[in-house]
């Protein structure tokens, strides 16, 4: 699929710049991207876990009245500095850079690449997907064993496979049935999506 | 420092012999190392049992298996290669050097054998 | 070496393994995991451990008597130190049990092989929220049974688990069981059931390879903390009935309940074969025991699929035999007897499709391991790998058994084919 941003302008001078990934909200999906000649990052993968973070982050802060729309969340792994800021309702910055950066000019250059993203990203209103569809992909992405998740929801539940396969014909009994069962099988007591 | 790649997780501690990680289905148990062609694996076994005070325990013929405490070594005659099993109860982060260390004093060993055939 | 081990015998040449007359195999603890968690997917957390609880309490009883009788114990504390030696030999963990002077029987461990492994394997993933240790429940009731002055079945419930994050699991047990006690199929009626052993491709090979696999596998056994580390991952010696006995009773309350999704369960049943090949088969060929035993692994398909029957045989699976194979195209796969099919028949009679779904299931994984995998590489054996494989696009092959020993057919043939 083509980036809808011009992925390697967007990324070219900022130093220590390791990947990029912009991330849409609430589904966690990468919007756009860009990584580094022989990274070895998957997008989706990022994509997924980074905003499922953003997400329980903006929940944690809300239920301290803590929350504002400009959040940013810095991570300073073994080998690397992981930056994950806010853009608007709909869109998350992920951004990756060598674990030796300055943070005084990892600050600047972030901004740079901020200003940079948000110069391309659409005026619109994402439309979201349906809730049913978030749970299943929230499952496959927790869940222990995750090969077999759907056989389990499905004996779980009572919903035939190819119902869970085609989540969009799910009644909304069944959705409220398969966010229960989601839920006692990661151990939540609800599932945030 | 990851130690998933192949290509990265190559330590060298001497006598040309390396410890990288082994196949395991649980993360960062199994260790692996291959003695150089030619060294008397028996000695070599014999060695490293005497200086960790290891339990020769069963295993299948051709296998000399050596538990040193709940940790396991395991060396193939026929091919010399040398399995370090680092009990579960280690934390994750820990079972490298766990190994590492129980990779010194079998490279000891692997020394001692080699003066002893000469 | 146990001192129950005197008491193993192999029934040939089906290479089915008893313990004083109580069948067994060995299973590792991503299977025995897995199986447990279809158990409760299809019939509830809470009446899971009670149906696994009973079925090891039931397979239990008869073996301990055995032992007792064998070993001369008469006193509860006699007994008592043999149920916890067997429960630490066969690598379900160390479980000190406590008879009270008033009647109440608990125990205690903090190594106990499902809470244990589960926290391992899933602890830093998911917030477990019910206990694991139905195996250890099932020996807390049937020593209660055996040393109580009051004739009848116990039950008991684990009331704090390792798998949950209590520092040690506790089991309480409580007499009285409204379901009664219920026979396990043992030595005799395997024996009623066994068809003429035929074997297969490479018989020499193979039966080789299984031979030395039992001879380690016999001399094994649990550590201080009673568990059996081997090939890298937790074994035990378990109860073959245990995993037929709910593995069925799951399947039975499916179809009576949801019988739209009874194909969903006895899909996760045969997906428990591909999580015991993938993971304990393929720790196997890859662990320096079978190159010093069999050579290095180079990795060809007839070399995978032999060793996978071997291996099948040194666990105790019965005499699975090959019967074809074209490598990445078709395998034909054989047994005369093996422990779904005589559990069955027991229980049910003859059934009207085939249901010797572990066999099934591990059929499939065979193919998947001797052609998709490239052993040269030495492929990690993680649960990345494991979706890459068997998950996805597909596997590659489809799967039918044109004839089933739980139908009443001379033997079990599973046929896998590419698509």
């Amino acid at each position: 699929m083509t980036d809808p941003l011009p992925s390697s302008e967007v990324a070219a001078g900022i130093n220590g710049l390791r990947a990029y990934l912009v991330i849409t909200m609430p589904d966690c999906l990468p919007y756009s991207a860009w990584t580094r000649a022989g990274s070895d990052i998957s997008v989706e993968d990022s994509a997924g876990y980074f905003g499922d973070l953003v997400r329980a982050n903006r929940q944690g802060l809300k239920s301290v009245g803590a929350w504002s729309a400009d959040m940013q969340v810095t991570i300073e792994a073994s080998d690397t500095l992981v930056v994950l800021r806010e853009l608007n309702d709909h869109f998350v910055c992920c951004a990756m850079y060598d674990r030796n950066t300055a943070l005084g000019l990892l600050r600047l250059q972030l901004k740079s690449l901020v200003d940079r993203i948000m110069a391309g990203l659409p005026q619109l209103d994402v439309e979201e997907r349906p809730r049913a569809v978030r749970v299943i992909e929230f499952l496959e992405r927790y869940a222990p064993d995750p090969h077999a998740v759907l056989l389990r929801v499905s004996t779980r539940t009572g919903i035939p496979l190819a119902s869970l396969r085609d989540p969009l014909v799910l009644n909304p009994d069944q959705v409220r049935s398969l966010e229960e069962t989601a839920a006692r099988i990661l151990g939540l007591e609800h599932i945030n999506v | 420092m990851s130690y998933h790649g192949r290509s990265r997780n190559r330590d060298r501690c001497g006598s040309g012999v390396n410890l990288t990680l082994d196949t395991s289905c649980t993360d960062r148990r199994a260790f692996r190392t291959d003695l150089p062609t030619g060294t008397n694996v028996d000695d070599v076994a014999k060695g490293l049992a005497q200086a960790t005070g290891a339990d020769r325990v069963a295993s299948v013929p051709g296998v000399i298996s050596l538990r040193i405490g709940r940790d396991e070594v395991v060396l193939v005659a026929r091919t010399g290669r040398v399995q370090i099993r680092v009990d579960a109860e280690i934390v994750r982060h820990e079972r490298r050097l766990r190994a590492e260390s129980l990779f010194v004093f079998l490279l000891q060993a692997v020394r001692a054998a080699d003066v002893n055939n000469r | 070496m146990s001192r129950f081990s005197q008491f193993a015998t192999l029934l040939e040449p089906y290479d089915l393994t008893f313990l004083a007359g109580t069948p067994y195999v060995y299973h590792c603890h991503h299977f025995n995991l897995f199986h447990d968690q279809t158990i409760d997917d299809a019939v509830g957390e809470k009446a899971g451990f009670e149906l696994r609880a009973r079925a090891a309490r039931d397979a239990f009883v008869p073996l301990l008597q055995a032992l007792f009788e064998r070993l001369g114990a008469t006193t509860a504390a006699e007994k008592v130190d043999i149920a916890q030696d067997l429960f630490a030999s066969m690598g379900q963990g160390r479980l000190a049990i406590e008879l009270g002077p008033d009647g109440t029987v608990r125990g205690r461990g903090a190594h106990l092989h499902y809470g244990f492994a589960w926290r391992e394997k899933y602890g830093e993933r998911v917030k477990r929220a019910f206990p694991a240790d139905a195996v250890a429940a099932g020996l807390v009731a049937a020593v209660a049974e055996l040393t109580a002055q009051s004739a009848g079945p116990w039950t008991a419930s684990e009331t704090q688990c390792v798998g949950m994050r209590a520092p040690a699991c506790e089991i309480s047990g409580k007499q009285g069981d409204s379901h009664g006690r219920r026979r396990v199929a043992d030595q005799a009626a395997f024996e009623r059931y066994l068809g003429e052993s035929t074997g297969g491709l490479h018989e020499e090979t193979i039966s080789a390879i299984a031979d030395g696999l039992q001879g380690f596998v016999r001399g094994a056994s649990g550590d201080d903390r009673g568990l059996m580390q081997a090939f890298n991952v937790f074994v035990t010696q378990h109860f073959s009935s245990y995993y037929a006995d709910t593995g069925f009773a799951a399947v039975k309350l499916v179809e009576a309940v949801s019988p739209a999704v009874a194909g969903s369960c006895e899909e996760l049943l045969r997906e428990a074969g591909h999580v015991c090949v993938f993971n304990t088969f393929g720790n196997i060929l890859m662990s320096p025991e079978w190159e010093g035993m069999v050579g290095p692994l180079k990795g060809d398909a007839e070399e995978i699929v032999q060793g996978c029957a071997a291996i099948a045989r040194g666990l105790g699976f019965g005499r699975w035999a090959i019967a074809e194979h074209e490598p990445g195209k078709r395998l034909v796969l054989r047994t005369q007897s093996n422990y779904e099919a005589t559990s069955w028949l027991e229980r049910y009679g003859k059934a009207t499709h085939p249901r010797c779904y572990f066999m099934q299931g591990a059929a499939v994984a065979f193919m998947v391991l001797a052609t998709r995998v490239d052993w040269a590489e030495r492929p990690k054996l993680t649960q990345a790998y494991y979706d890459n494989l068997f998950r996805g696009k597909g596997l590659g092959f489809k799967m039918q058994s044109p004839r089933c020993l739980t139908m009443g057919d001379r033997e079990t043939e599973i046929v896998v084919e590419a698509v």
